[in-house]
């Protein structure tokens, strides 16, 4: 197979398949499906614990292109907790502010700031080209003995079998078969392996057109912008439509034009036909390269069921959303997160097979608050009838003068870390709180003043379940205890200033939290935690 | 819990009346649906409480339902 169409940022090594030149299938714990950040990231996750990870790409690249730009501080935390996140924060363009303009206005009629609880590790947003988060998750990967990453590998079949699953893998020098205990399918939103399994997506497809413009841009005009989102409705340059700007590492900027459903897609992507939308945007003055240009469509859709026996659906195979809230590759980190400590328990022979439902469970919720998220931004983006038109230019022409409008208008919901309402894997409050992260909610960081190294709380937590100890002493249990001092921001954040125990997942959720912890109260927490309970 | 008034909670009818009326004088179809939008925008935002909001929804639905009923057969 080629793929002498797509852009590459680095080529990777093919390998010839040690199976090829054997009698005997190999049999593996875990392989995982795609190159992509959330194959990767699953794959180094699971590899950090210690299991032997394959990974199976179609690719012997990594690719350029108009890609995932913008990862949410959950996605950051998730980079820290696997060792790449400083390279990531260095290269990247930080922003936390949004600003939305209205026709030829040129003072926002709103602004927004993603991060409204200042004094955390990680900011709000950092923008960086996809590939860039691929080629580091490959570096890591590639200096772990426990790894086999097979470029050039493509999936052709799969066959579900009691005791896990069989791939039929082509490469350049013949195909051969391989098996694997799981399967964690993360080769994107056409997935072979879904399709195989006769498999299929269920939601709206949305008719509509938008053009990507991804240009290198230099001067003073490049550096007099802020590295801030700029969304624009109804903008001279693009009436009617709306239209995005972000700024990326390396002098490239994200141009995003609406352009409506009846389109001639050649036409649009001419440079010429680009150019009067690029400088529409920036200025007619600025000088600019292409980097990449592309057009995309996008649909709003979700798998009946993500997990299917040993094969787990992760990241864009199993759900689609629209990329206004950058809820596509956020959304599929979470995915790999999630599924990575529950796998690692069951392989481990710690927790039932049975907790790896609770991934189906919560991420499911995850993908229905993304959609619903991203739908809503749709459809006030881009109207479906006079009704809905009129609300949405009422809110907008109201919000230019009044303040009590403005949160009404939707230029895309960014993404933020679904709680797990109800999850099964959560232990219900017994005691009175006045707030702090509930059963099923993300932590929250703070500094934790206790004159260590590590001056943040998340940064102590993952990997493993913690007893999160404030004040006085934890009761006995085989968990890591992190000690925090009742004085600290940590402790007002986690309404824990008159001492409170919480047990925390291995993804950084709350799993459950006591006033006065007793031994009993943690196991069993413990035990419904892992999914034994 | 915040609850929807649904009994007279208010005087001047008449003039509230014709003041809406006026506001939809010149007849134009498309200006008139912005018009009432944002005037549902602005009264969402005074009644301040979600819950009555959703019931205000909620009522009007019934009540178109029962006058305007949709076909059964789509």
């Amino acid at each position: 197979m080629t793929f002498s169409d797509i852009p590459k940022f680095k080529l990777k090594e093919y390998s010839k398949a040690p199976e090829l030149s054997s009698k005997t299938i190999a049999h593996k714990p875990v392989i995982i499906v795609g190159s992509g950040p959330v194959g990767l990231a699953a794959a180094l996750d699971l590899a950090q614990k210690g299991h032997e990870v394959t990974i199976l790409t179609a690719f012997d690249f990594i690719a350029l292109g108009s890609k995932a730009i913008c990862f949410a501080k959950q996605s950051l935390d998730i980079f820290d907790r696997l060792g790449i996140g400083e390279r990531i924060i260095e290269k990247g363009v930080i922003w936390n502010i949004g600003k939305l303009f209205w026709k030829d206005q040129t003072n926002p009629v709103f602004q927004f700031d993603m991060l409204p609880v200042t004094n955390q590790k990680n900011p709000g947003f950092v923008n960086i080209q996809q590939y860039y988060v691929e080629d580091y998750l490959v570096d890591a990967l590639e200096d772990m003995d426990n790894v086999d990453i097979r470029w050039g590998h493509s999936i052709s079949d799969i066959e579900v079998r009691n005791d896990g699953a069989r791939l039929d893998v082509d490469t350049r020098d013949g195909s051969y078969q391989i098996d694997a205990d799981y399967v964690l399918a993360c080769d994107g939103f056409r997935s072979k392996i879904r399709d195989s399994m006769g498999l299929d997506f269920e939601g709206r497809i949305f008719e509509d057109n938008f053009l990507i413009a991804d240009i290198k841009f230099k001067g003073k005009a490049a550096e007099q912008r802020p590295s801030e989102r700029w969304f624009w409705f109804d903008p001279p340059f693009c009436p009617g439509g709306t239209a995005l700007l972000h700024k990326q590492p390396d002098d490239v900027w994200r141009l995003d034009f609406q352009l409506g459903w009846d389109i001639d897609r050649e036409a649009v992507l001419k440079p010429e036909n680009v150019e009067p939308y690029v400088k529409g945007m920036l200025g007619d003055d600025i000088e600019f390269e292409r980097e990449w240009y592309s057009v995309y469509t996008f649909q709003c859709r979700r798998m009946n069921r993500f997990v299917h026996g040993p094969v787990i659906f992760v990241g864009d195979s199993a759900h689609l959303v629209s990329p206004f809230g950058a809820r596509g590759a956020n959304g599929g980190l979470s995915d790999a997160e999630n599924i990575a400590w529950k796998l690692d328990l069951v392989m481990r022979g710690i927790a039932p097979r049975s907790l790896i439902e609770s991934y189906n469970d919560e991420r499911i919720m995850g993908a229905d608050e993304n959609i619903r998220n991203s739908s809503r931004s749709t459809d006030f983006m881009s109207p479906k009838n006079e009704q809905s038109l009129a609300f949405r230019n009422a809110v907008l022409e109201l919000s230019n003068d009044y303040s009590f409008a403005r949160p009404f208008i939707n230029s895309g919901r960014l993404s933020t870390p679904t709680p797990y309402h109800d999850s099964p894997l959560s232990t219900v409050d017994n005691d009175e709180w006045d707030g702090g992260p509930k059963p099923g909610f993300p932590c929250v960081d703070a500094p934790v003043n206790d004159n260590e190294d590590s001056n943040w709380l998340l940064e102590k937590l993952g990997n493993d379940f913690k007893l999160l100890q404030f004040g006085g002493k934890a009761p006995e249990s085989d968990l890591d205890v992190i000690n925090i001092p009742i004085d600290s921001l940590a402790a007002q954040r986690y309404d824990a200033h008159h001492g409170a125990t919480y047990l925390i997942r291995p993804d950084q959720v709350v799993a459950a939290r006591w006033k006065e912890a007793q031994a009993d109260d943690i196991n069993g927490a413990y035990q419904r935690a892992i999914g034994a309970a | 819990m915040d609850k929807f008034n649904d009994t007279v909670n208010i005087s001047g009818h008449d003039d509230i009346y014709q003041m809406i009326v006026d506001l939809h004088a010149d007849g134009n179809e498309e200006k008139s649906q912005k018009i009432n939008a944002k005037l549902i925008i602005a009264m969402i935002n005074q009644i301040g409480s979600e819950q009555i909001v959703k019931e205000i929804i909620e009522m009007v639905r019934l009540n178109e339902e029962k006058y305007n009923p949709r076909s059964s057969t789509h």
